[in-house]
C-alpha cells in the first residue's frame, strides 16, 4: 500500500481512537497525539518533496476533529514540527529507539506550544503557560509511549525498515 | 515524487514556510468566519461520529472488564471455584450497577425536565476533543434531532457547556471549564453578578465580581440568563475558594462545577425555555440533593 494512504489511514484511525476509547481509558491526560506520531515518522522515514503537504493535511485533520471553531493552528504547527525534525534528524543518532521517543516527546511539546500560540493569536483565550505546564507534558509522555508501538506497526508494514533515506540526506550545504 | 536526495533545503524551507503561513491564513479566515470551520467540522463529525459511538461502546465494555479485573485481583490466590463464582457475580453486579447508574442519571435529567420549564433532547457522550487542554465533548444527537449551535447543555446536576457546532447526527459541546467558555452567573445568596470562565482545569473561576460583594465559601452559583445562552436559574457550581479582601477591583473566586465534567455520560441539550426556572427547582441545585 502506498505510504501516503497508510499515513492518512493511520492518522484517521488514531484520531478516532484518541477522541473516544483512549480518552476514557488512559489516565492523567496522557492520551497520545497520533497525528504527531505519524508526522515524526514521516520526517524520519518518508522524506519526499510532497511530505510537507501531507503533514499539513494531517494537521488540518486534527483541526477538523477539534471543538474549536478555528482551522489552521494544528496544520501550521505540523509543518513547523516537520521542518524542525527534518533539520535536526541528520544530526541525531537515529538507530536508537530511545532517540525516536525523545524526539517524539520534544516534538509534542513544541507542537503544543505552536498550536497554543497560534490559537492565542486568533481567539485570545488560550493561556499558553498553563497549557505548557499542566497539559503538554502528559500528552508528550503519552505520545512518546505510543510512538514506540506505532513505529513498530509501521515497520511491520515495511515502512521505516531501514534508515537508508536518511543516509542519503538532505542537501543542507 | 522525487526522493530525498533531490530535495534542496531551500525548497523544503520554502514549501514549509508557504504552508505554515497558509495555516495561519486559514486560522485568520476561520476566526473571522467560523462557518468555514463549522462546515469542515460538521463533515468530519458526520463521518466520524458513528465510529466514535461504536468506540464509546467498546470503551465502556473494556472499562467494565478492567474494573472486574481490578476487583478480582486480590482474590486470585483464593481457590478457583470461588474466583469463578465471584467473577460471575461481579459481572452481574457490574451490569446491575451500570444499569442503576444509568437509571440514576436519566432520572435526574428527567426530574430536571419535569421541574423546570425547559424542553430538551437527551444525548449520550460519544467522544472528546483530540487535545487534552481543550475541554470539549461530542454527543450523539445533532441537527436531525433539533439541536443548534449555541444551545445550552446541562446534566442532572447543573450546567455542562454549550454547543459549538452541529452536524446531522452529532454535535460538539464546549465544556464550562474550557478556556473559551464564559457563563454569566450570579451568587444565589447575594445576587452578586460575575462571569464563570473555564481555565482548562477541573475547577472554574468566577471573574468580575466586585470586591465589595459578599461572597463566602459554599455559596451556590446559578446562571443569570444575561448571556443569551443559558436560561436563568441553572445551577453552575459552589464557591470553594475566595481571595481575602484586598485593594483590587474584583475578587478572585474559585467555583467547583456542579457536574463532574470529566465523567459525563448523558446530558440534556436545552432546546426551549418557556419561563423562569423557580428557585426551588432541581435545575438550580436541588437535583443533586433530591434522591
Amino acid at each position: 500500500m502506498p505510504s501516503v494512504y497508510v499515513y492518512l489511514f493511520g492518522t484517521l484511525t488514531g484520531l478516532v481512537l484518541q477522541t473516544s476509547i483512549l480518552r476514557s481509558l488512559i489516565p492523567f491526560g496522557m492520551v497520545p497525539n497520533f497525528a504527531l506520531i505519524m508526522l515524526v515518522h514521516i520526517a524520519f522515514f518518508w522524506q519526499r518533496q510532497s511530505a510537507v503537504w501531507l503533514v499539513f493535511l494531517l494537521g488540518l485533520l486534527v483541526d477538523l476533529f477539534g471543538a474549536a471553531e478555528l482551522l489552521g493552528p494544528h496544520a501550521s504547527a505540523a509543518v513547523a514540527v516537520y521542518l524542525g525534525i527534518t533539520i535536526i534528524s541528520k544530526r541525531l543518532y537515529m538507530e536508537s529507539d530511545v532517540t525516536l521517543l525523545v524526539v517524539v516527546f520534544c516534538a509534542s511539546l513544541f507542537n503544543t506550544l505552536v498550536v497554543s500560540l497560534v490559537h492565542n493569536q486568533f481567539k485570545d483565550d488560550s493561556p499558553v503557560a498553563s497549557i505548557m505546564l499542566n497539559h503538554a507534558p502528559f500528552e508528550a509522555i503519552g505520545s512518546a509511549i505510543f510512538a514506540w508501538m506505532v513505529f513498530l506497526i509501521l515497520k511491520k508494514l515495511g515502512m521505516g525498515k531501514t534508515r537508508e533515506a536518511l543516509s542519503r540526506g538532505l542537501s543542507w550545504s | 515524487m522525487p526522493p530525498i536526495s533531490t530535495i534542496s533545503s531551500a525548497r523544503l524551507i520554502g514549501h514549509s514556510l508557504l504552508l505554515f503561513f497558509a495555516g495561519l491564513l486559514l486560522g485568520s479566515i476561520s476566526s473571522k468566519h467560523p462557518v468555514v470551520a463549522r462546515g469542515g467540522q460538521s463533515l468530519v463529525a458526520t463521518i466520524a461520529s458513528p465510529i466514535q459511538s461504536g468506540m464509546g461502546a467498546v470503551a465502556n465494555g473494556v472499562e467494565g472488564l478492567w474494573d472486574q479485573y481490578i476487583n478480582l485481583f486480590g482474590l486470585v490466590h483464593e481457590n478457583k471455584q470461588l474466583k469463578e463464582r465471584l467473577l460471575a457475580l461481579e459481572t452481574e453486579n457490574s451490569k446491575l450497577l451500570e444499569f442503576g447508574a444509568e437509571n440514576e442519571r436519566l432520572k435526574r435529567i428527567l426530574s430536571l425536565k419535569e421541574a423546570a420549564p425547559i424542553e430538551g433532547v437527551t444525548a449520550n457522550v460519544i467522544g472528546f476533543d483530540p487535545t487534552s487542554w481543550m475541554k470539549g465533548i461530542v454527543i450523539d444527537k445533532g441537527s436531525n434531532q433539533g439541536l443548534a449551535k449555541g444551545q445550552s447543555v446541562v446534566d442532572g446536576k447543573g450546567v455542562v457547556g454549550h454547543i459549538s457546532s452541529v452536524s446531522g447526527s452529532s454535535a460538539r459541546v464546549i465544556l464550562m471549564n474550557d478556556h473559551a467558555s464564559a457563563v454569566d452567573a450570579i451568587i444565589q445568596r447575594t445576587r452578586a453578578r460575575g462571569v464563570v470562565a473555564g481555565n482548562g482545569s477541573r475547577t472554574t473561576e468566577m471573574n468580575y465580581v466586585l470586591e465589595r460583594e459578599d461572597v463566602k465559601i459554599g455559596d451556590r452559583v446559578i446562571t443569570s440568563g444575561f448571556d443569551g445562552i443559558f436560561p436563568k436559574g441553572l445551577f453552575v457550581g459552589v464557591v470553594t475558594e475566595v481571595d481575602p479582601p484586598s485593594r483590587k477591583l474584583f475578587r478572585r473566586i474559585e467555583i467547583e462545577p456542579a457536574s463532574d465534567l470529566s465523567k459525563l455520560e448523558s446530558v440534556l441539550v436545552v432546546t426551549k425555555v418557556s419561563g423562569e426556572i423557580p428557585e426551588s427547582s432541581p435545575a438550580n441545585g436541588s437535583a443533586s440533593e433530591v434522591k
